[in-house]
């Protein structure tokens, strides 16, 4: 378990429950023509576009990670025997 | 990538987020109610697909026998947490910006939308501890291995964390909820103020639960690691059934445990 697991980890799940959440309370909460309910909106949707850019970025660095893991080029990093690349 | 299920459940996901970015990068202002309503419902229905997918790349896909019903456990678990948890930052942000003395004109605005999720939280927390039980019997399955190892302590200090947010959640719903309708600037105004530093505290413990769930999905399961056994005895009930009238006592003990706990005054009343 290393930090930058954890760390990819938490963006990826962070960023994924916060669409789930965003997109329910947007259902839930309604339409309205008030002002800062549209505000409030407007505020919540560029920071929905974020979070999938966020969201999409994570998943690259996630999918690196893991072949860095599974191919053990990780463990060879550390190790003093040539062979990292 | 095609032939590992990481890569595969990848590639689905990330199908998935890019219609998502399609949809949320290319929006354009929805007239109609109808156009208003499937925007919200396709984007949920998607971030909620590829968000569940993540399952089947964890460690419930790969539990034995269990394969399908863990991942479909978990599945639910992530989908009821992004339900609940993701809506947290939305809500406070909604909160704030009614509390304020300029934001009057969306505070009835705001209680609605607080008080269906109120309705909604009780179901979805409901499911979280259902499914997040099942997850634990799936990875865990004995007490020594709750207690003996690393994944079984981010799993008790995940819970630890859970209790106080369950806390605020029953203290806002009973106290702060119904002052909302109360006389905007005496009552309604600061209950909502109020209500929002308490979603906040609850958005601050559910992130670190995030943070010792990212450590959980790279630690090996309990029932897959060898246990320390941390205390000086042993809770094993084979060898007290053995002593001679052990049995009515574990009979009556527990029928006036259960009776406290029916009897207990509710929390926060």
């Amino acid at each position: 378990m290393t930090l930058l697991g954890v760390l990819v980890r938490f963006v990826q799940l962070g960023a994924a429950l916060g669409l789930i959440g965003i997109f329910t309370v947007l259902l839930l909460a309604g339409r309205s023509d008030r002002a800062t309910a549209l505000a409030w909106e407007a505020r919540v949707l560029s920071l929905m576009r974020w979070i999938v850019v966020a969201l999409l970025f994570s998943g690259v660095v996630a999918l690196a990670y893991q072949a860095v893991v599974a191919t053990g080029r990780a463990a060879r990093c550390s190790s003093p025997r040539p062979g990292c690349a | 990538m095609l032939e590992t299920q990481f890569g595969t459940v990848w590639m689905i996901r990330h199908g998935l987020l890019l219609l998502l970015a399609g949809l949320v990068l290319l929006r354009e202002r929805e007239i109609s109610a109808a156009d208003w309503i499937a925007w919200r419902a396709e984007g949920w229905a998607l971030a909620t697909a590829g968000a569940v997918a993540m399952a089947w790349a964890g460690h419930a896909a790969a539990a034995e026998p269990w394969g399908l019903a863990a991942a479909l456990g978990d599945a639910l678990h992530i989908a009821a947490a992004g339900a609940w948890l993701g809506a947290l930052l939305p809500l406070v942000l909604l909160l704030f910006a009614a509390s304020r003395e300029a934001g009057a004109d969306a505070r009835p605005f705001a209680v609605l939308a607080v008080r269906r999720f109120s309705t909604m939280a009780l179901a979805v927390m409901l499911a979280i501890v259902a499914t997040g039980l099942w997850n634990a019997w799936v990875q865990v399955g004995s007490v020594p291995a709750l207690i003996g190892t690393q994944y079984g302590w981010l799993l008790l200090a995940k819970v630890a964390l859970l209790m106080p947010i369950l806390g605020l959640a029953a203290l806002g719903r009973r106290r702060l909820l119904p002052a909302l309708s109360g006389e905007a600037a005496a009552v309604g105004r600061p209950a909502m103020a109020h209500l929002c530093r308490f979603v906040a505290w609850e958005l601050g413990l559910a992130a670190l639960i995030l943070a010792v769930t990212s450590g959980l999905a790279l630690t090996a399961p309990a029932r897959h690691d060898a246990p320390y056994w941390p205390l000086s005895y042993r809770l094993a009930y084979d060898v007290m059934a053995e002593v001679p009238g052990v049995k009515t006592r574990l009979l009556v003990g527990s029928q006036i445990a259960v009776l406290g706990l029916v009897g207990a005054p509710p929390p926060f009343s």
